[in-house]
């Protein structure tokens, strides 16, 4: 085909459409054009890319708000507990029952890059509303009862000394009691441990985290009174309960957890945090070319193909000399 | 420490260029063209353009930091 003789157009159907398309999923609106070459290109491309990414961070680099330091716990636990020994538990204990509702910190502009891939990434900001909404706490014996199959380690000191931490799965039950001094959680654990079939009485203080989290699983802290018949010292059921897949999909890490997050990643947290970026920026360029086509024409020319008249003219390359007869609709 | 040894290293994050600039070679060139062959030549081109230029930038940041 001659520079001369004309490009075949793109069908470009309904571009806004197709715009539309592409950026809830990337090659989306061109598999709605027609075009499954570049269709497959940018969905495998960019997905890829940003799958990628997402799995290097551990699923937990969407989000808009970077998440705020709530409380300088290692200073200040020292501080309280020099200064104030007896109310130090009573502190600590009404700190760790604080939620999510905390202050909101710095906006996170790599969000904003990320944005373009759509359905992978909007939600993020219906899930960061969920995850500070006032209801995200965790459960404590002013709150609801729990009663959730888990997975988890009961550990205990027996009669004569020796430690024990036994691995245990099965169900457990608490629920609001009025105890010797005031409200606490009390129930049981019904399940099978190393030797078959065990139950074990709880009761104190509980620690679960809210329903809404970065995290696939909520970690449950509770005291053990007894295993069976048997008296437990220093006992405690430390336990797993799974978040269904909405209660964790791009839900904005805490503090601590994006801080634990970089320190096992390194310098991949930001490797991965670029990969989902370019992902997005990427996507951009997908979409212009579902609404507007591609940007110098229908195919690259040779050089033979470029006219001598382009030629001459010093402001004009080969690949400005292509065709660009592509108009949306 | 060597250069060659120091790319050699597995976990050397610069390995992970060669598959983004895959990806970005193929994505920018298909929003140029429309051609499944036009947009091959040119992603082709373009990952070799990329890569010889980080290779440069790599050994030019190497020989200011040798001995350092």
């Amino acid at each position: 085909m001659s520079a001369s003789s004309p490009e075949p157009k793109v069908d470009l159907k309904n571009p806004i459409l197709a715009a539309v398309l592409g950026f809830l999923i990337p090659g989306a609106g061109h598999f709605y054009q027609g075009r499954t070459f570049k269709g497959i290109v940018y969905c495998v491309c960019i997905l890829s890319m940003f799958a990628w990414g997402m799995q290097m961070g551990s699923w937990q680099l969407i989000y808009r708000l970077e998440p705020a330091k709530s409380f300088d716990f290692d200073f200040d636990d020292a501080r309280f507990r020099q200064l104030d020994p007896e109310r130090f538990d009573d502190m600590r204990q009404q700190l760790d029952q604080m939620g999510p509702t905390r202050a909101r910190g710095k906006t996170e502009w790599g969000y904003y890059a990320q944005v373009p891939v759509g359905l992978f990434t909007v939600p993020a900001f219906f899930q960061e509303e969920r995850y500070y909404a006032p209801s995200n706490q965790p459960v404590s014996p002013e709150s609801q009862s729990i009663d959730q199959q888990v997975v988890g380690t009961l550990d205990y000191v027996d009669n004569e000394g020796n430690e024990f931490s036994v691995p245990v799965s099965g169900t457990i039950q608490l629920s609001p009691e009025e105890g010797e001094f005031g409200r606490e959680m009390e129930g049981t654990f019904k399940g099978s441990g190393e030797d078959g079939e065990i139950q074990v009485q709880l009761r104190g203080n509980v620690r679960l985290d809210p329903p809404i989290g970065a995290n696939r699983y909520r970690n449950l802290r509770v005291n053990a009174i007894t295993l069976g018949e048997e008296e437990l010292i220093d006992g405690v059921l430390t336990a797993q309960i799974s978040r269904s897949f909405l209660n964790w999909f791009l839900v904005p890490p805490d503090h601590e957890g994006l801080e634990k997050l970089h320190a096992d990643l390194g310098k991949k947290f930001t490797l991965a945090k670029v990969f989902t970026w370019i992902a997005g920026l990427l996507n951009i360029l997908a979409i212009w070319d579902a609404f507007a086509g591609p940007a110098y024409g229908f195919r690259m020319l040779t050089r033979k193909e470029v006219s001598p008249e382009q030629k001459q003219d010093p402001e004009s390359s080969p690949e400005t000399a292509t065709t660009t007869s592509q108009n949306p609709g | 420490m060597n250069a060659w040894s120091l790319l050699a290293q597995s976990e050397n994050i610069l390995w992970y260029i060669l598959p983004l600039a895959v990806g970005i070679s193929l994505v920018y060139s298909a929003s140029r063209y429309e051609e499944t062959d036009s947009v091959l030549r040119r992603a082709m081109r373009l990952f070799f353009q990329i890569t010889i230029f980080m290779f440069v930038v790599f050994s030019v940041l190497w020989v200011l930091s040798y001995r350092l």
